[in-house]
């Protein structure tokens, strides 16, 4: 059964934005509430906007019949930001996905929020620029969705997250009239008072709807050397890592796996190599004339630090020619066939994947922690990370109708932000809070001796969205 | 030959949500919504199986599919979209023929 | 057009004509007219109609798309309908797409049979045997027609003591192997694609200094896996092949799957793909007349479209 104020709401809209906007299909409804965290919701329409108008209409029927609103770009989040809780109506960004203008000498791209990062950098590398800003998930996630986490990705260490990288924003407001304001500049400078625009960045579609992105890009670099070196012995790869650091280097991406990891995500893909021990990938951006002699370092370094295993390319093709990141991108895939391998087919399946981060440091202290939490539960956990920004994702493959094994994992997921917490880290470094952080945002508040700062969020959230319309229940 | 509905149920249900296969889907970005595109498709699928019900946008997601297969690629579940299509085409005309009285239109955004 | 009304359409004309659309039977040997090719042997060239069928069934779905649209298009489909369960012959005169076409898609089965000569002259031809595979039928899921035809079929190749079979593309490939082996009880066709079996000679195809940007079919690369055959036949030309972004396992439709059901669609991905290949070079290789055919209808005019068998031949 529709409530009366939705159905009057669907009603509005229906005049003001048209009839071929919204899907009110039982099956398609279904289809719109799930994410890959496992979560279901329930709503009473999908509403698709095609311009900033729209969602200005949208927005003000809510406001006036009290509607709940879930804004969604992809619906590939991992913490259930984007899953409805309760009743409402999903605004889905898929049809709003202009490049509106790309200005090189400006370093901008300004897009709308439903476009995929990936399509963005293939039309800007026609230019030779890249929006560095690249999830594991970059190939479906839209610029608005990673603007709501608060995205960050494997050039972490070099580039920063999505608050490095958005100058400024429109968004429209749930009021009156979906009040459209244009937060942060056109420019990477920028002292407008209270930084407003990076106040949404991260906010999970609870504060406002995007509707267009100023976005900085940049050049993509002229070369890449990239090395995997494979280590039997974790400190070994770590002290390289804080070796090369030490130098002066900073690299453009810097990933490992640790050795039961890489054991897992080495099968069944097709490379010329044995893959054993803990990996580092390595990549650094240089010019064509200086790869030779970086490469030269990188192989004297993992040497000197007893590498098992050594490979490097000079240049992109050569890497791909290699296969050096095909380990690193079986990853999810190889997670998901261990599961049915450990629980058999025809299993309902979730990976569930951690994401906590601790200063650079402290990663070879976190790792340790977390493999022996792991092995306490007994749960099949997999690590790798982003090592260059201290970002590490612990996962977990269970079976959801195991009740037990549910709990331990409930349990396990506790344990791991603790040890994120110890370590002066944080318990989530870039998949945000949603549904199934919240405990874990308190926690951590709670650790830092930080409790007013919830007060304040909850009075900032009801400064810009009274009625509470906005993605409810979700990070607070 | 008959199709198999309890394998084909466990394929479907292999589907973890992440949406890459919408990526390489030449269909998702020409229709009016996710059932357009694999991830739709399977999911849709999925919950014909489990409820037995049909609708005129699950039709429509059934029937415009390419059967091109990009997405079993990029699939981390290795989910074969295009042979489940397939099947389920045949499903429908099989045991369904009779109750689908509206027309089955692909429509454009 | 309602999807309901094509499948009801091309299943009733399969089952009464043989063919998809109702055209007299002839016009699929045609090609063979003039050529020298046996009519007995081991090993037998099955062309499934595809490529000979292609002109007729696109001049075939616009004419009904745009009869649908009349204002009295719903009962004028339901006419069709009866007609063609009457006397479908009845409609074969107005089906006439352009001699052109015709022309073009007999001579590239031709250039194909050339190149089957050339390797074994023994291959034969099955001649009036030489019938619809039913492809269209299995993959919409027409599987009571499909049942019907393909056993059909297989039984004609029984009569003819048929073992072994060349197929020339793509969709005939695929459902030969996997959709006969399910609909047919003792399927024992041997199947093999004539791009697989050329790259298992070593055929001497001369030299060709081009360069030529290759579109791989969804059904060779991801279906059948013939990716690296016909790479392999044309560099031994010395062919400069590119590759768009988009190849191998990882290629993008042409959209001609849709083209009976959705002709928007179908156009719209065309035109995408088409993009991306002329990225590459002014001059594309296709291997499947779907692909061919769809490209074709959004090129622009400097662009050129070749099916492989064009290029493998031009010195021969």
């Amino acid at each position: 059964m529709v409530q009366k104020n939705i159905e009057d709401f669907i009603n509005e809209i229906n005049g003001s934005i048209g009839k071929n906007k919204i899907i009110t299909d039982d099956l398609i409804l279904k289809l719109y509430s799930k994410e890959p965290s496992g979560l279901v919701g329930k709503i009473s329409a999908v509403i698709f906007p095609e311009n900033k108008d729209d969602i200005s209409k949208i927005l003000s029927s809510a406001y006036k019949y009290e509607v709940n609103i879930y804004p969604q770009g992809s619906s590939s989040s991992l913490s259930g930001n984007a899953v409805p809780l309760k009743d409402g109506v999903i605004v889905s960004f898929e049809r709003m996905n202009r490049i509106k203008e790309v200005n090189t000498t400006d370093n901008i791209a300004i897009v709308e929020p439903g476009i995929r990062i990936d399509e963005l950098n293939l039309f800007l590398e026609k230019s030779n620029y890249m929006f560095p800003i690249d999830p594991a998930s970059q190939s479906v996630a839209t610029i608005g969705g990673a603007i709501n986490n608060g995205a960050g990705g494997l050039k972490g260490a070099k580039y920063g997250t999505m608050k490095d990288w958005v100058n400024g924003m429109e968004i429209a407001l749930p009021d009156e009239n979906g009040t459209r304001l244009f937060l942060g500049c056109m420019t990477v400078k920028c002292r407008k008072g209270y930084d407003l625009a990076r106040l949404i960045i991260g906010s999970e579609g609870t504060l406002a709807l995007v509707t267009e992105a100023v976005l900085r890009i940049t050049p993509i670099p002229e070369s890449i050397v990239t090395s995997l070196a494979l280590f039997d012995n974790l400190d070994d790869l770590l002290d390289s890592f804080i070796e090369m650091k030490t130098s002066g280097i900073q690299p453009y991406i810097a990933e490992f796996m640790d050795n039961k990891t890489v054991e897992i995500a080495s099968k069944g893909i097709d490379i010329n190599f044995d893959a054993n021990g803990n990996m580092l990938l390595l990549s650094i951006d240089t010019t064509k004339e200086s790869s030779e002699r970086m490469k030269k370092y990188l192989e004297n370094l993992f040497k000197k630090h007893n590498a098992n295993k050594i490979i490097t390319s000079l240049n992109q093709q050569e890497a791909e020619e290699l296969g050096l990141f095909k380990i690193r991108r079986n990853l999810f895939a190889a997670q998901v066939s261990m599961g049915y391998s450990l629980y058999g087919n025809g299993k309902k399946l979730q990976v569930f994947i951690e994401d906590i981060v601790v200063p650079p440091s402290k990663i070879k202290l976190a790792i340790n922690k977390v493999r022996e939490v792991s092995e306490n539960y007994g749960l099949p956990v997999t690590i790798g990370g982003h090592i260059g920004d201290g970002n590490i994702h612990p996962s977990v493959v269970y079976d959801i109708t195991d009740e037990n094994m549910k709990n331990k994992v409930v349990s396990w997921y506790k344990d791991v932000m603790k040890i994120a917490l110890d370590l002066n880290g944080s318990i989530s470094a870039e998949h945000g809070i949603g549904l199934l952080k919240k405990d874990g945002l308190i926690m951590e508040m709670n650790h830092y001796n930080s409790l007013k700062e919830i007060n304040i969020m909850k009075s900032i959230k009801s400064l810009f969205d009274p009625k509470g319309i906005l993605n409810p229940g979700k990070v607070l | 030959m008959k199709v198999n509905i309890k394998s084909l149920y466990d394929e479907v249900n292999r589907c973890v949500y992440c949406g890459f296969c919408e990526a390489v889907c030449p269909t998702i970005n020409l229709g009016p919504h996710r059932g357009y595109g694999p991830r739709g498709r399977v999911n849709l699928i999925k919950d014909f199986i489990e409820n037995k019900k049909i609708t005129t946008e699950f039709l429509a997601s059934v029937f415009s599919c390419l059967l091109c297969d990009a997405c079993l690629i990029v699939c981390p579940a290795k989910i074969d979209t295009g042979r489940i299509v397939r099947d389920v085409r045949s499903i429908i005309r099989n045991e369904y023929k009779s109750s689908i009285n509206e027309k089955i239109t692909i429509r454009e955004r | 057009m309602d999807v309901k009304d094509i499948m009801e359409l091309l299943g009733e004309i399969t089952i009464k004509t043989g063919l998809p659309v109702p055209i007299d039977k002839s016009k699929i040997f045609e090609w063979a007219n003039n050529f020298n090719i046996n009519r007995k042997g081991e090993i037998y060239l099955y062309t499934g109609a595809l490529y000979q069928l292609i002109p007729y069934i696109n001049y075939t779905v616009k004419y009904l798309d745009s009869i649908s649209k009349l204002p009295s298009g719903d009962s004028l489909i339901n006419l069709a309908k009866i007609i063609i369960k009457i006397s479908p012959y009845y409609l074969s005169s107005i089906i006439k797409p352009s001699i052109k076409e015709i022309n073009e898609n007999n001579a590239i089965v031709r250039n194909i049979a050339k190149l089957l000569i050339k390797i074994d002259k023994n291959i034969a031809y099955l001649y009036e045997d030489d019938i619809y595979s039913g492809v269209l039928l299995y993959d919409m899921g027409l599987d009571d027609y499909f049942s019907i035809h393909s056993q059909k079929v297989f039984k004609s190749f029984k009569n003819r003591n048929v073992k072994k079979i060349i197929t020339i593309d793509p969709h005939t490939t695929h459902v030969m192997r996997e959709g006969y082996q399910k609909f047919v009880d003792n399927y024992d066709i041997e199947v093999i694609n004539y791009l697989e079996l050329l790259s298992n000679t070593n055929i001497d195809l001369g030299k060709l200094n081009k360069t030529l940007t290759i579109h791989d079919p969804c059904v060779y690369s991801r279906y059948e896996n013939i990716v690296d055959q016909p790479r392999k036949l044309l560099k031994s030309m010395g062919i400069r092949i590119k590759e768009p972004k988009r190849s191998g396992k990882n290629t993008y439709c042409c959209g001609g799957p849709l083209e009976s059901l959705s002709p928007k669609f179908s156009e719209d991905i065309a035109k995408s793909r088409i993009d991306q290949l002329l990225s590459q070079s002014d001059t594309i290789i296709t291997m499947c007349p779907i692909c061919k055919a769809n490209l074709s209808r959004v090129k622009p005019d400097y662009a050129k479209l070749i099916d492989i068998s064009e290029i493998l031949t031009s010195n021969i």
